[in-house]
């Protein structure tokens, strides 16, 4: 049977447009239950006799929900006591229409097995299908149609029941809209809210903490109250439409909220389109419920009343309803005003499910609690729940349902527990889900994609590769490394010149175009590294196994070989496909040693000694173009074999080989990314690192200002330079500062496609070399897979695809992979903090330490032997300190107190201790020793020593 | 005629001649008598309205679509209608080519003359915001097959396609600062009709 569906929408010229769709009806749509005898299908999705404990509905029954209700209740529904549901077409359609996360989830519900989700496609079901109404209300006709596929099932379960004797299954609709649900059992249907049916499940009572609060006309007599009563704390957030006419008018501007990891008081917008222009908010009322990275439109505040940033650090300690601000601008500083404005209208919220722990509570029955996310930028968010007891000193996961406008913290429902707070694997889970690092384990249809074991090289494969098996290759690696993907081999030639080659694991040949491998990792975009574990970009066996460069083992090779003159003057360069065998794997110190041998000369040995000795020049001639290095303190932690636990770490030490790999890696990332360019010069995937502009550098030339220090940051060169000759001899120290805080300068490198920037932009300034890319370590970043399969064509070695030279697609590519990027380093460093914090448990440690920055109410130090920075506070927080000693000057950026004087650089003795008054979040603390201020410094503890006896090790810069 | 007459053999001429006597055509119609009309309406889907019309052997497609669009300056609260005529060449032999081409304009200016006039069509129902959007109709008349009566027969059609356009209920909002928006109705039932009872119809006479 054939119907059309018309409607009308409009263009975004502003015209309308008609649109009709063919729409058939069929009698081929089955109901999916296993209860019913009539539909003749194979696998019935409903179970026959479902079970579940329901005081509201005694007999077996099936559910349906509305669309409110799976957009709204979703942590609900995903729970595995909900099974056997009903999906009508028009929920899911609607669903899809508007969120397309909940619309993913729900999908993946139906496409679960042991949920029992089935989607009745109710729309073209010759039954069911309901035409619309004249003058039926676009809401009012999904309502219809979702009572007439709910009678349509009593009545079709109820004639056909395959087995007389089973009891009846009935269906039951669920519906938090009253006028719905009024309507529905008039016409005789069950239905309930969602509410009412979650608090009969006597099975289940935990449930119950995951319904959402959003009240969709359903307020309880209590909510009405204290919408009359309560005060109003923040203004009213603008409808959509007013906003898009807003921002057309150029009244608003759209941009991306971040909040201020410092004070949670304070914001910055990012406005869409412009991105270096940046508006600041500050208090509550201009935040006015904006979260950090929802999409907001902003109004600018005229430019009287535009404020600084306060130095403060600022957390929100304060559970009650307090609106009281602490005295965060000084107006008299207006020369320090930035642009300034307000939030009038959030335009899309960006809410994920957040991890955190609840805040104890003063009563103990009360079901009323805080919850306090993990991630500063979050504030903390209300939730109900009966379980507090049990949730106490747990991992929990939260998210957001809305925020009205009484209440002082956002609106949420519980989603789940993830374990103890201070236990390694589930704080390991919260760091991974807070920077969204996909580390499920890899799906059965990844790894259908892999090789079969065992694995070999057939002769097919050496017919069409270069066979460099004979030749002397080596890899260095840092130590424990599984996941070899270059190796090096160096030749003399009778020319008199060199033949040097970088090989690279040819990691492409395994990860073909647009399988499930492939998109997954692009998907994932790299391997993340934590202290104690690596979530892999590519399963275990291609990262460690059969992509490995392991020695004396037969591998693929992608590989980049040169012949150099002896000054290292590149001759010529080619690239192949090859298959290799490495000699040795060896770790950095290994690889050292066989070059300081004198007795041993093999033509590893021998290769070594060469590679180092042009690395050298490498080196030289790249820091005199003006390459930096830049310091940023590494640790390594010594674990525990049986428990994993830290037992005691040391800062990385650098060697020579280190930086001998290191120099051949961006020789040749620098040669492939010249012959893809040349290629592929609209779609070639590359590295550019842009000069950060001159403000970013304030920090820095006041930093050597302060010790007499010029420093010159017109180009990466006299930047180089200047930092080169900052030292002074009595702070040994100062040097290695400077270069940490220049880090803190610099731009993100970026990937990007090179069709969509021009030629200028796509320099490195880091490393000081007009164009770069990632070649080099293809199992563990997507990237470089990408630069293998243009290389590969460029060298017609492999086949193009049609993705591959499409920029737009490539450059959405190079997005997510610069997402994921930024997420694994501070993923890692994240985990470093985790790691650091279990070795302070239990131990109370002394250590020198730097002030790297004066704030208003803090001072932030730097303790470089275990490489973590803290902040000591100086005020009490709401920044009115009269008990404290602490005078700040603004100009110099210093604290006093009576004698004694703290600046930038300045070296003090720090007491570090790991908070534990406060076990739900715990945190270092870090108090000062010397120098001495009465009344506010602590007593060295003399014994504490003997513990934290530091591993006789020389802390090397 | 008298010239068309002047052409014929007088066997032919007999023939018309003894038609006109005995009141009686050669397809059976006595003279006065019109040809067989057939209308049937909403024939596109597509369109906004649409009529397709049989006149004897005429056939008629007629097909109308709104589209929003700009006011003519001297006549801010007024909305437009455009006519497009085309003379398919499967109509008749004679439209091959190019031939058709003039026939169908005058066909065209026929239909734009007679709704330029007030009283054929209220055009002002076709106002959106004045001076700002209105609504413009293009009515496309596609001539199917010509057995005569052309004129009649597009008249006709015209008037069947106008009778069955339906307009999306527009709604005007606007915003503090006068900006104006427009929304459409998500109800598909929600529509305007236009008023076609003074829409003229053209009957051709010959006199003998």
């Amino acid at each position: 049977m054939l119907k059309s569906k018309t409607f009308v929408k409009k263009t975004r010229k502003g015209g309308v447009l008609k649109v009709v769709r063919e729409h058939y009806l069929r009698d081929d749509i089955w109901c999916g239950s296993a209860a019913c005898g009539e539909c003749p299908q194979d696998k019935p999705v409903l179970e026959a006799e479902p079970e579940i404990d329901s005081s509201l509905c005694g007999f077996p029954h099936y559910l349906i929900p509305d669309t409110n209700v799976v957009l709204h209740q979703m942590d609900v529904l995903a729970d595995s006591a909900i099974r056997n549901v009903i999906v009508l077409q028009t929920v899911q359609q609607e669903v899809r229409h508007r969120s397309g996360t909940t619309y993913q989830r729900l999908r993946d519900q139906s496409n679960n097995p042991d949920k029992n989700f089935y989607v009745f496609t109710n729309e073209h079901h010759r039954e069911t299908y309901t035409e619309r109404e004249q003058g039926e209300s676009s809401n009012d006709y999904n309502d219809r149609v979702i009572h007439v596929a709910t009678r349509w099932y009593n009545k079709h379960l109820q004639e056909n029941r395959k087995d007389g004797d089973a009891p009846k299954v009935k269906v039951v609709l669920l519906t938090n809209d009253r006028e719905n649900r009024e309507k529905a059992q008039k016409e005789g249907l069950l239905a309930y809210t969602v509410h009412q049916y979650v608090k009969s499940l006597s099975g289940n009572p935990e449930l119950v903490d995951r319904l959402a609060q959003v009240d969709m006309g359903e307020s309880t007599d209590s909510d009405i109250k204290n919408e009359s009563t309560g005060r109003v704390l923040f203004p009213e957030h603008l409808p959509l439409s007013q906003l898009q006419t807003g921002i057309k008018s150029g009244r608003f501007l759209q941009g991306s909220f971040m909040a201020s990891r410092e004070n949670y008081l304070e914001a910055n917008v990012l406005v869409h389109g412009d991105e270096s222009r940046s508006i600041f908010i500050q208090g509550h009322a201009h935040l006015n419920r904006s979260v950090n990275e929802d999409v907001v439109a902003v109004e600018m505040l005229p430019e009287d009343q535009w404020k600084c940033p306060s130095s403060m650090v600022l957390q929100d300690k304060d559970g009650d309803e307090e609106t009281s601000e602490p005295d965060l601008g000084s107006p008299k500083a207006r020369s320090n005003a930035i642009p300034s404005g307000r939030v009038v209208g959030v335009i899309k919220r960006n809410w994920r499910p957040y991890c955190g722990v609840l805040q104890p509570s003063g009563i103990k029955e009360a079901t009323r609690h805080l919850f306090m996310p993990a991630e500063r930028k979050i504030p903390k968010i209300r939730i109900e729940t009966r379980q507090a007891e049990t949730l106490q000193g747990q991992r929990i996961v939260v998210s957001i349902d809305g925020w009205p406008r009484n209440s002082r913290y956002p609106k949420g429902h519980f989603v789940r527990k993830l374990g103890e707070v201070g236990d390694k694997d589930t704080e390991n889970e919260v760091l991974l889900l807070e920077h969204d690092v996909p580390h499920q384990p890899f799906s059965q249809a990844v790894l259908n994609c892999l090789p079969s074991t065992p694995w070999g090289i057939t002769k097919e494969d050496l017919a069409c590769r270069e066979d460099l098996r004979d030749l002397p290759i080596c890899s260095v690696d840092p130590p424990g490394c599984t996941d070899i993907d270059d190796a090096l081999h160096y030749l003399e030639k009778p020319n008199g010149n060199v033949e040097v080659g970088v090989h690279i694991a040819d990691v492409t040949h395994f990860i073909r175009p647009n399988t499930p491998l492939d998109q997954e990792a692009a998907n994932r975009g790299n391997t993340v590294y934590l202290c104690d574990k690596r979530i892999d970009m590519v399963p275990e066996l291609l990262s460690s196994n059969i992509c490995s460069l392991r020695g004396k083992e037969e591998r693929f090779a992608f590989s980049c070989i040169w012949e150099m003159t002896k000054d290292a003057e590149i001759v010529a360069t080619r690239f192949c496909k090859s298959v290799i065998c490495s000699k040795a794997a060896m770790t950095y110190a290994e690889a050292q040693m066989r070059i300081d041998d004198k007795n041993r000369n093999d033509a590893v040995t021998f290769g070594l000694r060469g590679l180092n000795a042009l690395a050298k020049i490498l080196k030289k001639r790249r820091i005199d173009a003006g390459a930096l290095t830049l310091a940023s303190i590494e640790v390594r932690f010594h674990v525990d074999s049986e428990t994993h636990d830290p037992i005691d770490l040391e800062t990385k030490e650098l060697r020579e080989t280190n930086s001998m790999v290191e120099e051949f890696m961006l020789l040749a990332n620098i040669s492939v990314a010249k012959k893809i360019l040349s290629d592929f010069p609209s779609c070639a995937m590359l590295r550019r690192h842009p000069q950060p502009p001159p403000s970013n550098y304030d920090i820095l030339i006041k930093a050597g200002k302060s010790k007499g220090v010029d420093i010159e940051t017109d180009t990466s060169k006299s930047l180089a330079v200047s930092l080169d000759q900052a030292t002074i001899p009595s702070e040994p120290y100062f040097n290695t500062l400077l270069r940490i805080i220049s880090t803190r300068c610099m731009m993100q490198a970026l990937y990007f496609c090179s069709g969509t920037l021009p030629e200028s932009d796509f320099f490195h300034y880091g490393l000081a070399t007009p164009i770069y890319t990632h070649f080099t370590s293809p199992i563990r970043r997507y990237s470089d897979i990408i630069v293998h399969r243009l290389l590969a064509v460029s060298i017609n070695a492999d086949k193009s695809f049609p993705d591959l030279l499409d920029k737009y697609k490539s450059q959405a590519l190079c997005n997510n992979l610069n997402f994921r990027h930024k997420m694994a380093q501070y993923a890692g460093r994240a985990s470093v903090e985790l790691h650091t914090q279990l070795f302070f448990k239990n131990k109370v440690t002394e250590e020198e330490g730097f002030v790297l920055f004066v704030r208003k109410n803090a001072v932030q130090v730097l303790i470089p032997k275990f490489g973590f920075e803290g902040t000591i506070f100086l005020k009490s927080q709401d920044g009115r300190g009269v008990d404290s000693p602490f005078v700040f000057n603004e100009e110099e950026s210093s604290q006093t107190a009576g004698d004694v004087k703290l600046r930038m650089f300045d070296r003090v003795v720090v007491q570090i201790t790991v908070e534990t008054s406060h076990i739900q979040h715990q945190k270092l603390r870090i108090r000062l020793v010397k120098p001495e201020v009465p009344g506010f410094s602590v007593p060295p503890v003399a014994t504490s020593d003997k513990i934290s006896e530091p591993p006789v090790k020389k802390v090397k810069t | 005629m008298s010239s068309t007459l002047g052409v014929l053999s007088d066997a032919e001429r007999l023939f018309i001649v003894h038609g006109v006597q005995d009141d009686l055509r050669s397809d059976g119609r006595a003279c006065e008598d019109y040809r067989h009309v057939e209308v049937e309406t909403d024939v596109v889907s597509n369109t906004s309205g649409s009529a397709r019309l049989r006149l004897g052997n005429t056939d008629i497609l007629v097909g109308v679509k709104a589209e929003m669009g700009e006011p003519d300056p001297g006549r801010p609260k007024e909305g437009k209608l455009e006519f497009f005529v085309d003379c398919s060449a499967n109509a008749s032999p004679e439209f091959e080519g190019r031939g058709g081409e003039e026939l169908a304009i005058e066909v065209s200016n026929a239909l734009q003359r007679i709704f330029s006039s007030k009283s054929t069509l209220d055009l002002t129902a076709l106002c959106i915001i004045p001076a700002g959007q209105c609504w413009v109709l293009f009515v496309d008349v596609l001539v199917l097959e010509c057995g005569g009566n052309l004129f009649d027969a597009v008249s006709l059609a015209v008037k069947a396609a106008l009778f069955s356009t339906r307009l999306p209920t527009v709604i005007v909002t606007a915003d503090d600062e006068g900006q104006q928006e427009i929304e459409l109705s998500d109800d598909p039932y929600d529509v305007k009709r236009l008023d076609v009872d003074n829409v003229p119809l053209i009957v051709t006479l010959s006199k003998v």
